[in-house]
């Protein structure tokens, strides 16, 4: 195989830029889908009038259609009734709301699976319910979905790639665009892979070790 | 979102309409007749029976899907001539819709073994890889702005511009006018969108694709000014031999035909559009180039005015 290693060095500047593009929309997405998810989980267990259902709707929508489709109706749709955002913005936008509707039913699964014997003692020592969610089956809850939580944010970095499809440029991007003006296929493609499963590795990892930390036996 | 939407109707509606009026002539009347190939079709392009064949499938009117699903354009009617040429039969064609962005991936990859995609000639893709030293149509690089809009390629200085990923026209702005903000996209719909949007203040491409956009749309102009021309051709793997002076010697019977011409009135019905494309392709007593012209856009940051 025709491999130059010299050319990936020469192409680290394009990919880095491509790649901290990337990082950028992926942490905010991540931390953003995160807090999205919690606050939808929140009202789904909680079953808050109306705005429970309006939370169903929204994770019925987003799980059940392609995460491109819903970046092409953001980035190109929206203008039409007046709202436009920029690839950055519109590539955040849709990997949160893509990624807060799987952690919406991951996080919820968290606080159905928190034993009910602890909201009984919550209540039983006086707690209301706001702060028996919010010192009792929350921190619970989060601790429990940190795997699933996990596997979606992972999720979330790959799936930037596809933010290509708005004009976003972030590392596929980048690695295309060389591809095109090069021909260094194969040099592009295994640098892409070595740095999304690096990447993702570390996640996995970090996550893993999040999970030791706060681990309750028994919980 | 609309005005895109009635770009690809009356595209379509001009595609029936075209279609409709070019039955009197059967296709392959249309094709010259056969020369006398100095070389023989390489047994293994013979047995298969068919060409594999690297199309554009959204870029009217070179190589677009008709309204019944099939593969139309003048691309595809250069590709039907030379399946009529090798197999006696213009269906033997098996194609292979590719875009800017991997025609030359799908090439090298033997996913297709002959691309007729509106690949321009650039010194980068010559080293992966061979083109068909006859060329059959040129083109150079304009942009698209609405009418109030900058005239001039100087004037695009600190603006954003959208064009198409893969092509020529990223490179060429990198390399001469990085102060431009480029937002590349996969295909010239999405790019004409993001335009249309008013996400850029133009489309950059060429002077095959905008006049037809042109004409389609309301409220836009061309520029004023180009940037040198680069020429299309045909395209095999390198080492390809006698199927590349083959190719060639059937695109040089082609070009001294009226071939394109008439393909060019069955796949573009607006007349403005015609007169624009037909300045671009090979025809008797057009003065095209006859050699593998090592000319392309990125080799020059001049421009030139347009007539």
């Amino acid at each position: 195989m025709d491999f130059s290693l010299s050319f990936l060095i020469e192409s680290w500047p394009v990919l880095g830029a491509g790649l901290a593009r990337t990082l950028a929309v992926s942490a905010g997405s991540i931390a953003l889908a995160f807090l999205l998810g919690a606050v939808c989980a929140w009202i789904r267990h909680e079953r808050v009038p109306v705005l429970t259902w309006i939370v169903y709707g929204y994770v019925e929508l987003f799980r059940s259609t392609p995460i491109l489709a819903q970046a092409y109706l953001i980035y190109f749709g929206l203008p039409s009734l007046g709202i436009r955002f920029n690839s950055d913005v519109a590539a955040c936008i849709a990997l949160t709301l893509w990624g807060g509707a799987y952690n919406t039913e991951n996080i919820r699964a968290g606080m159905i699976a928190v034993p009910p014997g602890l909201s009984e003692a919550s209540s039983a020592l006086g707690f209301d319910r706001l702060k028996t969610m919010r010192l009792i089956i929350l921190p619970l809850a989060f601790r429990i979905s940190i795997p699933s939580v996990t596997n979606i944010s992972i999720s979330i970095f790959k799936s930037s790639s596809l933010m290509i499809g708005i004009g976003f440029h972030e590392l596929t991007y980048a690695a295309t665009n060389l591809i095109y003006q090069t021909f260094r296929i194969s040099e592009m493609l295994i640098s892409l892979a070595v740095i999304y499963l690096s990447i993702s590795t570390l996640i996995s990892y970090a996550a893993r070790r999040l999970a030791q930390r706060v681990h309750v036996a028994g919980v | 979102m609309h005005i895109r939407n009635g770009f690809s109707v009356a595209l379509a509606i001009a595609g029936g309409l075209v279609a409709a009026s070019a039955k009197a002539e059967t296709f392959e009347s249309t094709i010259p007749a056969k020369p006398d190939f100095s070389v023989q079709l390489p047994a293994e392009a013979a047995s298969a029976g068919a060409f594999n064949i690297g199309v554009r499938c959204d870029y009217p009117p070179f190589g677009y899907i008709d309204a019944e699903g099939k593969n139309v354009g003048i691309e595809i009617d250069l590709a039907k001539a030379l399946a009529y040429y090798a197999f006696g039969d213009a269906s033997k064609v098996n194609y292979t819709c590719v875009t800017s962005a991997n025609r030359i991936p799908n090439l090298i990859t033997s996913k297709v073994d002959i691309l007729i995609a509106s690949m321009g000639y650039t010194e980068e893709r010559s080293k992966t890889v061979e083109y068909i030293p006859q060329l059959y149509y040129t083109y150079y690089i304009e942009f698209m702005t609405t009418a109030d809009g900058p005239a001039d390629f100087a004037a695009l200085k600190g603006q954003t511009v959208s064009t198409v990923m893969g092509g020529v026209y990223e490179p060429w702005f990198e390399k001469c006018m990085p102060d431009v903000n480029v937002l590349g996209f996969s295909t010239v719909d999405q790019a004409f969108e993001a335009f249309a949007q008013g996400r850029s203040i133009a489309i950059a491409h060429d002077n095959t694709v905008l006049p037809g956009i042109l004409a389609r749309t309301q409220g836009n102009k061309l520029s004023t000014d180009h940037v040198a021309p680069g020429y299309i051709g045909m395209a095999v793997r390198p080492g390809s031999g006698d199927l590349t002076t083959w190719l060639n010697e059937a695109v040089v019977a082609l070009n001294n035909s009226d071939f394109y011409v008439k393909s060019l009135a069955r796949n573009e019905s607006k007349p403005e559009a015609q007169a624009a494309l037909k300045g671009a392709l090979a025809y008797p007593g057009h003065d095209m180039p006859i050699a593998s012209a090592e000319v392309s856009p990125d080799a020059s940051c001049d421009f030139i005015p347009s007539k």
